[in-house]
């Protein structure tokens, strides 16, 4: 008997969740009325000309287009479009995004929803893929700036694809943080700026501060007199996007264009700690900051004295697994905060009844 | 097919509900009466599955609103006395958004559905328009179609008249008969008491969280016929509340200036005893009347404080 109410129970949560990705109301309307009036496809038409034409700008008077296409120039340009279009869709998923659930609060339309056959979970579900599709509209209509590099040579498809999976998760991950606020406060206002601010701090904060760790670890090793290698990246720089993107970038002549020399970059690649007792024979002290070398392999620079160590984690995958913790938590904590009557209190009111 | 038993609701230290306990059979039509921060809407709230009471249970259908939300909801259409519309969607799109949200697919069938809909609320010939170019009339209206969408057996209306004009409280009242027409169990708040009087098989009068009478309407206007007495003197006169208050079967004393108002309990023998009685105390009793009993007397009796 109790076997099988936990296995209709689960039958209707998953018939529940199925629901909520595929035959949900909420997205269809939102993807409908987006599109309605000019604003929206204008900008779906305007967005990849302005890349098309910061592309050309970029061609023209930076690099003049002297002489044959290489791929350096490819991958500057990839660089500078790739780091470009993260930056928007910092700006613009918690604009899509943090007004979603308080809006509906204002609109006095929450109550309507959430008194019909929608869970709170399938509402929240609805409420983030309807406002993350247009963004991923803005995406996808870029492709075709992006796939110009791809005549320079040195980009390859699978770069692309990665850069295209990083996009996606950060627009995921901004956006659940959108709505998770959103359903938290009541004013869209004080939604827009907190989330603003939190995105801020995950995007640009979190590498910040891990940079600010790894210096600090660098720093004491140096003074105890250890020897260090690359060390280990801070498990907080995983946060942001941005070393997961660097990571599929190439440490050289690219990222030096743009300032980030290899010593700086150096924390997004997920390098090893390589510590030897003090002052072994032939070891060269590290620098605060540390000494790295191009690549993201972990090859210590004084091999015969470092022990086998274990890989680091892909910054790519560390960030993934980063961002599906965060989504998940947020969208349980949002679906939480918009539904009317909590799982703890439907239980207790079993619990209630049962006893009597 | 509701059932509410001794529902308590605090907001904070402030007591909203206390107590409360009604029932209301299939195909009744039960007025909810009671003035501003009485518990109406909280007690409809509850209803709705929208808040969760701290003490007592309600039941739609047999279906626990707190433990079986889902399936209560299946079984109810909620009209709020506040509520926004979605200004980006057409009429009829609006009804076929919540029709999915209710889990109907959209289908031939559905779409005709709809459009009955439409024709029973009477807003077919703007089923193309706006949502948010209707009237406040016709919004209206339209939200009470939205809770019609699934075809609930129980309405829950919380003042579904309130800030409409004279003619279109005059169609609310006529679509909510047609509706009484069709078998629907209706839980209706309002303040406009008159017209509850003609759409009402039951009511219920609440004040200050507390039910004061849950029945039948004929017999809270039985109650009513006959009880409530209007007395005016020729002038103001000390002690006139003192010596009703003390007289036997008068209730409810209310008295400004040379005006009182009370509820008498006892036949029209006992009334003429007690103007009799008034008279040789030295009250000059100009007028001394029965007040005509309605449902806003009812309203008024059981609502009034002592002063």
């Amino acid at each position: 008997m109790m076997v099988a109410a936990t296995l209709k129970g689960l039958r209707r949560l998953l018939s529940g969740f199925t629901w909520a990705f595929t035959g949900n109301p909420i997205l269809t309307k939102e993807m409908a009325t987006r599109v309605r009036g000019w604003q929206s496809p204008s900008m779906l038409l305007l967005y990849p000309l302005f890349l098309g034409g910061a592309v050309l700008l970029l061609f023209r008077f930076v690099y003049g287009l002297r002489g044959p296409l290489n791929p350096e120039v490819g991958w500057a340009v990839y660089t500078v479009l790739a780091l470009g279009q993260l930056g928007l869709l910092a700006v613009v998923v918690p604009a899509l995004t943090s007004g979603v659930i308080s809006g509906e609060r204002e609109r006095q339309t929450l109550d309507l929803l959430t008194t019909t056959q929608m869970s709170a979970f399938a509402i929240v579900i609805g409420k983030l893929m309807g406002s993350l599709a247009y963004a991923l509209l803005l995406i996808v209509v870029s492709l075709p700036v992006f796939s110009i590099v791809l005549f320079f040579g040195g980009v390859q498809l699978t770069d692309l694809l990665a850069l295209l999976l990083i996009y996606f998760m950060t627009a995921v991950t901004y956006g659940a943080l959108g709505v998770f606020v959103s359903s938290w406060l009541r004013r869209t206002q004080v939604s827009a700026v907190l989330t603003y601010i939190l995105v801020f701090l995950l995007l640009i904060g979190a590498p910040m501060l891990g940079a600010a760790i790894y210096s600090r670890q660098q720093w004491v090793h140096h003074q105890s007199g250890q020897y260090l290698g690359r060390g280990r990246t801070p498990i907080i720089t995983h946060f942001s996007p941005i070393p997961a993107m660097l990571s599929r970038l190439p440490a050289g002549d690219a990222l030096q264009l743009w300032g980030l020399d290899e010593n700086r970059a150096a924390y997004a690649y997920g390098t090893v700690v390589h510590t030897t007792p003090a002052a072994a024979p032939g070891a060269t002290p590290p620098t605060p900051g540390g000494t790295v070398g191009s690549g993201s392999s972990g090859a210590p620079s004084s091999p015969s004295a470092q022990p086998a160590l274990p890989k680091p984690p892909d910054p790519l995958v560390a960030h993934a697994v980063f961002d599906g913790i965060l989504v998940i938590l947020l969208v349980a904590g949002s679906s939480l905060l918009v539904a009317p009557v909590k799982p703890w209190q439907r239980r207790n009111r079993r619990e209630l009844r049962w006893r009597r | 097919m509701i059932n509410v038993n001794g529902l308590v609701k605090n907001y904070g230290k402030v007591r909203a509900v206390s107590d409360i306990s009604l029932q209301v059979d299939e195909g009744a039509i039960y007025g909810f009466i009671g003035p501003n921060g009485a518990g109406k809407t909280t007690t409809l709230k509850v209803l709705a599955t929208l808040l969760v009471p701290d003490r007592g249970t309600a039941t739609i259908g047999g279906y626990d609103v707190v433990g079986q939300p889902l399936q209560a909801r299946g079984l109810l259409g909620y009209m709020p006395d506040f509520f926004g519309v979605y200004d980006d969607l057409r009429v009829t799109e609006y009804l076929d958004f919540y029709a999915g949200a209710q889990g109907i697919t959209i289908g031939k069938s559905q779409r005709r559905l709809r459009d009955d809909l439409l024709e029973l609320v009477d807003l077919a010939v703007h089923r193309d328009k706006y949502v948010d170019s209707l009237s406040r009339g016709m919004k209206q209206r339209l939200c009470l179609a939205r809770a019609l969408v699934h075809n609930p057996r129980v309405l829950l209306l919380d003042e579904p008249a309130s800030g409409l004009d004279p003619r279109a409280r005059v169609e609310m009242r006529e679509l909510l008969k047609e509706l009484r027409s069709m078998g629907k169990t209706i839980l209706i708040s309002s303040h406009i008491l008159k017209e509850l009087t003609d759409l009402c098989t039951h009511i219920g009068l609440i004040d200050n969280g507390e039910i004061l009478y849950s029945g039948t309407l004929s017999e809270a206007l039985r109650r009513a016929t006959g009880t409530v007495v209007a007395l005016r003197l020729a002038e103001p006169r000390e002690g006139l509340a003192l010596w009703l208050a003390e007289q036997p079967g008068v209730n409810h004393v209310f008295v400004d200036g040379e005006r009182a108002e009370f509820v008498y309990e006892g036949n029209q023998l006992a009334i003429g005893g007690l103007l009799q009685r008034l008279v040789e105390g030295g009250f000059p009793v100009v007028s001394f009347t029965e007040a005509d009993g309605d449902l806003e007397e009812v309203f008024m009796n059981l609502t009034r404080r002592e002063e």
